[in-house]
């Protein structure tokens, strides 16, 4: 059990880390338009 | 029309069309100057065909290109270009004019500032949603051995880690998650104004102090039980709350700028020189004569000219199928061009548009609070000083048994009757019936109107325009065998040319339509209210005639037939050349809705300015048992107070115009029909097209939507009524209160979204 030791600190590092890639894909706006990413494939430029 | 097609071509590829915007204060509606320079402006424009990074790339290495163009950063994402340009050295038509060139049409963005508060206000609540349920989960991870393990089997060292790492988790939600609850109560505080968020601050820092107490310093009278997980999760319930409600405030906000947006940022307007020119929309005067292509919108109201085409208005009116607009039809700002190329007049312009009053119709009704929704405000205060109370008996009664459950069951009592559901209820259910009426046509001035609606017992219709048709239809009953029909209809054509009395305009169309001339001279022409108009006419016949039209009184005959058409004679001299008779035509869903109505168990009145006779004839038809003609205004008034005298609830149906005072008077009213200047109805609800069989599902409608409110109201009440003796006993853990919070709240929303479900003629099934 003593690797648990080891592991909850890296988890917690391991959620920091998570949330920094939240941070970018919120802040370029991943989930501004849910529907017409999906469509646009569809369309002819 | 194919020749004014290439002559405005042709007028085109000469000059720059970008050069409306080339005035300073059309550049400033969607640019910044820089704070550093005078002349440096920044300014966002919409590329719509900008799909990829590929043509990101291609417009700003072409554009960069450019002398005076110190910046440009175009996203693909957001179809936005920002363009840092020196004023001195270039001017922005020339920078759009280039776009235009490789291909890819840019729009100003006026509204720029507006879409990126939102934006920001947007992703920052989802961020701080994100960061508040990413922690959650992991602080449930480490809350849970604790609950399941027996407590021999976990080291102490390792218990220790875990509250640590909870607490590092816990963190950044009591910082940056939690901060919208705690600097609003902060601020509630501040002004001595009790808000719904002090009690929630209150248990979050409670929890969150005890936690770390027990944390780094355990042993003492607060115990070692942490409450992490109980207050990440409910941080994040609450988050879910706000970001839905962000969410639902932005979609309305863009759906109002989507319609602003509507509207051509450029027009072609006929020079004097008679070329096409294009100008900005904005510096559109009433009097210009526009060009208008089909596919596009009109930018102003005004009138064909020049070409037949036909107009999908189904945004104002909510009637999808196409008007057909002749020449000399109106048209309205908002409304789009479909079949062929016009040319129009403006009559209307910016503010003074029929589109305009809609948005701001819309706009006033989403920021209007309900009375029900007062109400709910009104018991907040004490709601929350009973909160409060019950936390301070709950600390009480455990203080001396156990101090930790002391803690425990005061954290749940604010916890359990955190207001969410409460304050939703009311709002929630009234804004999705108030989005669903408006995208089926009806607009709502005030909230109040849904309550009012669901109360009703009387209605009081208008007649004309309300359940017949604005447009009679005219009939040549009797002629003279001296006067030839040409000559007649010459006649009537040409006096009633100037008149803008109904029954004149009637008559006139029905001329025109059988090819009659409009052109007779004429001499003293004259209307008496009333009674009908007097001239002179010049015929081809004989020169000067003395000619009278209208009703028998003005025209000195005897009433010929007295049934419920309406009589006009055109008199020459005096003798009587000719009888029209005009009839109403009753508009097509009247009768069912009407019966409809009465089966319902409504009291169904007509009140009429017209003459008696057409009016009885009518309620006849339509099965409405009391009518009453021949009255005025202030008649009418009174009739509507003396109704409501008896206790009873009135809506008013008229065309919202003449019958202000009425409309006023009445408990709630509605303003029918597709000719009403919204700017001027003063109607509570407005209905836009010419349907009245709306008004059936209407008032359904509006009883489904109070329904719902009390159905919320009551579950909130049921829900704090049960939850907050279970919380002064301890039975109810501060996570359990956390998750019922959030599922009361949850459950008052999706309860509220059954609104948005609208058939608008569904009533008709059961006749059918």
């Amino acid at each position: 059990m003593e690797i648990a030791f080891l592991l909850i600190p890296l988890a917690v590092l391991l959620v920091f880390v998570i949330l920094g890639g939240f941070w970018w894909a919120i802040h370029t706006g991943q989930f501004e338009d849910l529907e017409e990413e999906g469509s646009r494939i569809l369309e002819q430029d | 029309m194919v020749h004014i097609a290439m002559a405005a071509s042709q007028a085109l590829s000469g000059a720059n069309p970008w050069q409306g915007l080339d005035i300073q204060s059309e550049w400033e509606r969607f640019s910044q100057r820089d704070t550093s320079s005078s002349h440096v402006w920044t300014s966002h424009v919409w590329v719509d065909s900008m799909h990829c990074a590929a043509c990101s790339g291609r417009i700003e290495q072409t554009i960069k290109q450019l002398p005076g163009v110190l910046a440009v950063y175009a996203s693909a994402a957001s179809k936005r270009v920002r363009v840092v340009w020196d004023a001195q050295k270039i001017s922005p038509s020339q920078w759009f004019a280039n776009l235009d060139e490789i291909g890819y049409t840019a729009m100003p963005v006026n509204e720029y500032n507006a879409i990126t508060n939102r934006t920001v206000q947007q992703r920052k609540m989802l961020w701080r949603l994100v960061v508040a349920v990413f922690c959650m989960m992991q602080v449930m991870m480490y809350a849970y051995p604790t609950y399941t393990a027996d407590s021999n089997d976990m080291a102490p060292d390792m218990v220790q880690l875990m509250k640590w790492a909870s607490w590092v988790l816990t963190l950044p939600v009591m910082l940056f998650s939690a901060t919208p609850f705690l600097s609003q109560a902060w601020i509630s505080l501040k002004q001595r104004q009790l808000g719904m968020d002090v009690p929630v601050s209150l248990g979050i820092i409670t929890a969150f102090v005890m936690s770390t107490l027990a944390t780094f310093a355990p042993g003492g009278w607060w115990g070692d039980v942490v409450y992490y997980d109980s207050l990440t999760m409910f941080v994040s319930f609450l988050l879910i709350g706000r970001w839905l409600d962000v969410k639902l405030r932005n979609r309305t906000a863009g759906a109002l700028e989507n319609m602003m947006r509507r509207l051509p940022h450029a027009v072609l307007k006929k020079s004097e020189t008679g070329e096409w020119v294009q100008i900005a929309a904005s510096n559109i005067n009433v009097g210009d004569i526009l060009y208008v292509r089909p596919g596009e919108i009109f930018a102003a109201d005004g009138k064909v000219i020049v070409g037949n085409t036909s107009a999908d208005e189904s945004m104002l009116t909510g009637e999808s199928d196409p008007v057909m607009k002749p020449t000399g039809a109106q048209v309205i700002a908002g409304s789009g061009n479909l079949t062929s190329v016009i040319e129009m007049q403006v009559e209307q312009v910016g503010e003074g548009t029929q589109y305009h009053a809609l948005v701001n119709l819309m706009a006033s009704a989403s920021t209007e609070k309900p009375g029900i929704a007062l109400l709910a405000d009104k018991v907040a205060q004490p709601f929350l000083w009973g909160v409060l109370l019950a936390a301070l008996v709950a600390v009480g009664y455990w203080w001396s048994i156990d101090p930790a459950k002391a803690v425990m069951s005061a954290v749940a009592v604010l916890v359990v009757t955190c207001p969410c559901a409460l304050s939703l209820a009311t709002p929630a259910a009234m804004l999705a019936s108030a989005g669903t009426f408006a995208k089926g046509g009806v607009l709502i001035r005030r909230l109040q109107a849904i309550q009012a609606m669901s109360e009703i017992d009387t209605i009081v219709f208008d007649k004309t325009g309300t359940l017949t048709e604005n447009l009679q239809q005219v009939q040549l009953a009797e002629t003279h065998p001296d006067w030839g029909n040409t000559l007649i209809l010459d006649m009537l054509a040409s006096i009633t040319r100037d008149s803008l009395h109904p029954v004149a305009k009637a008559l006139h169309t029905y001329a025109v339509e059988q090819d009659a001339l409009t052109d007779l001279v004429m001499h003293d022409w004259q209307e008496v209210v009333g009674g009908g108009i007097s001239a002179t006419l010049d015929t081809q016949a004989e020169a000067a005639v003395a000619v009278k039209l209208g009703n028998a009184q003005f025209s000195g005959v005897m009433e010929s037939d007295i049934g419920a058409e309406r009589q006009v004679y055109l008199m020459a001299g005096n003798v009587m050349v000719a009888r029209f008779t005009l009839t109403e035509q009753v508009k097509p869903h009247a009768k069912a809705a009407i019966s409809q109505l009465i089966s319902q168990g409504l009291d169904i009145q007509l009140l009429s300015g017209d003459r008696i006779a057409p009016v009885k004839n009518l309620a006849l038809q339509l099965g409405i048992q009391s009518a009453s003609g021949l009255q005025k205004a202030e008649d009418k008034l009174q009739h509507v107070m003396l109704l409501q005298k008896q206790g009873r609830k009135v809506l008013m149906v008229g065309d919202g115009l003449n019958d202000g005072p009425v409309i006023a008077a009445a408990h709630t009213s509605i303003a029918m029909g597709t000719g009403v200047p919204l700017t001027q109805a003063q109607a509570d609800m407005v209905v836009l097209g010419n349907d009245i069989g709306v008004l059936v599902s209407l008032i359904s409608h509006c009883k489904k939507t109070i329904l719902i409110v009390k159905q919320n109201l009551l579950w909130a009440a049921l829900y704090n009524a049960a939850g907050v003796p279970l919380a002064i006993m301890g039975l109810l853990p501060a996570w359990l209160a956390g998750l019922g919070m959030a599922a009361s709240s949850l459950l008052v929303l999706l309860n509220a979204l059954r609104l948005t479900d609208w058939n608008k003629s569904g009533w008709q099934k059961g006749q059918a």
